[in-house]
């Protein structure tokens, strides 16, 4: 299994259209279809409402105390996942 | 020197029953896909019973010769201290096609839904005769972790005499990920 970080940056002149939402899902379609992987992993900043209403729209979740240790994310930092269920 | 390529596999059409085509029509999935990647069309057990009732008070069931196997292979496993148990076993079409359906509305492609999940139709689950296995100690079920489980050795070594065999190794030819958790019970290979 693979493990993949993807970033993305979007210019607030283009918020707000639903863009970064297709572009992220595109990416993940692209590495669950092509790249193995299934598990997925993101960390934003506490406070960044707009990422984290992204990421849940794309079926993130709020990981647990435990994942935010294991991924060493940082004070002020949050961490969200999301698994690809084989079925 | 002029490359020769080889050429792309021909599908062949398959054959399947009007319910199955109308289901795979309607979540737009081809048959030149199926025919592609030699996936075997499943049909609904006849005849199921309850092999096992999970910690949840879900309900496993199996074709009755799977459910006695199971049984016997699980009793074998805890007389050597290795517990097994039926994360999933029977499913039906209609199930398949809702988890499908649910993965594409999570906003996955079709290609990545069909690198994890079977086309209704096409999934083992459908036979009663294919479990999904998961023992104690914390491990996450349907995790390739699996692997390196007692549990996962035990099988290994064990399954075959009880006729179940694991139906997804590595590089299987269909295309699906490796799976070290699915098993399947075939009585000819008592």
């Amino acid at each position: 299994m693979f493990l993949a970080t993807i970033a993305y940056e979007l210019s607030s002149a283009y918020w707000g259209r639903g863009l970064a939402r297709q572009a992220v899902e595109a990416m993940i379609a692209e590495l669950v279809a092509h790249y193995r992987v299934r598990s997925l992993s993101s960390v934003l900043k506490r406070g960044n409402f707009r990422s984290m209403r992204l990421l849940e729209r794309l079926g993130f979740s709020l990981a647990s105390p435990e994942q935010h240790v294991k991924h060493q994310v940082e004070p002020g930092e949050l961490l969200m996942v999301r698994e690809i269920q084989r079925i | 020197m002029r490359k020769t390529r080889a050429n792309p596999r021909t599908p062949t059409p398959i054959e399947c029953p009007e319910q199955i085509r109308a289901l795979l029509t309607s979540l737009e999935i081809s048959t030149d896909l199926i025919a592609a990647r030699s996936l075997v069309l499943h049909p609904e057990a006849q005849e199921l019973v309850v092999a096992a009732i999970g910690d949840d008070g879900r309900e496993h069931m199996l074709t009755p010769a799977a459910a006695a196997k199971w049984r016997e292979m699980s009793a074998s496993a805890l007389s050597g201290g290795v517990v097994i148990k039926i994360g999933s076993a029977f499913r039906s079409v209609d199930r398949q096609a809702e988890i499908i359906r649910a993965k594409l509305a999570e906003g996955l492609s079709l290609d990545a839904v069909l690198c994890v999940s079977a086309p209704p139709g096409y999934s083992e689950h459908h036979s009663g005769r294919a479990i999904d296995v998961t023992t104690d100690g914390g491990v996450a079920p349907l995790e390739p972790e699996f692997e390196k489980t007692r549990a996962f050795r035990w099988l290994s070594k064990n399954a075959g005499q009880f006729g179940f065999a694991l139906s997804y190794p590595a590089d299987n030819p269909y295309g699906y990920d490796y799976e070290p958790w699915h098993w399947c019970f075939s009585p000819t290979q008592v």
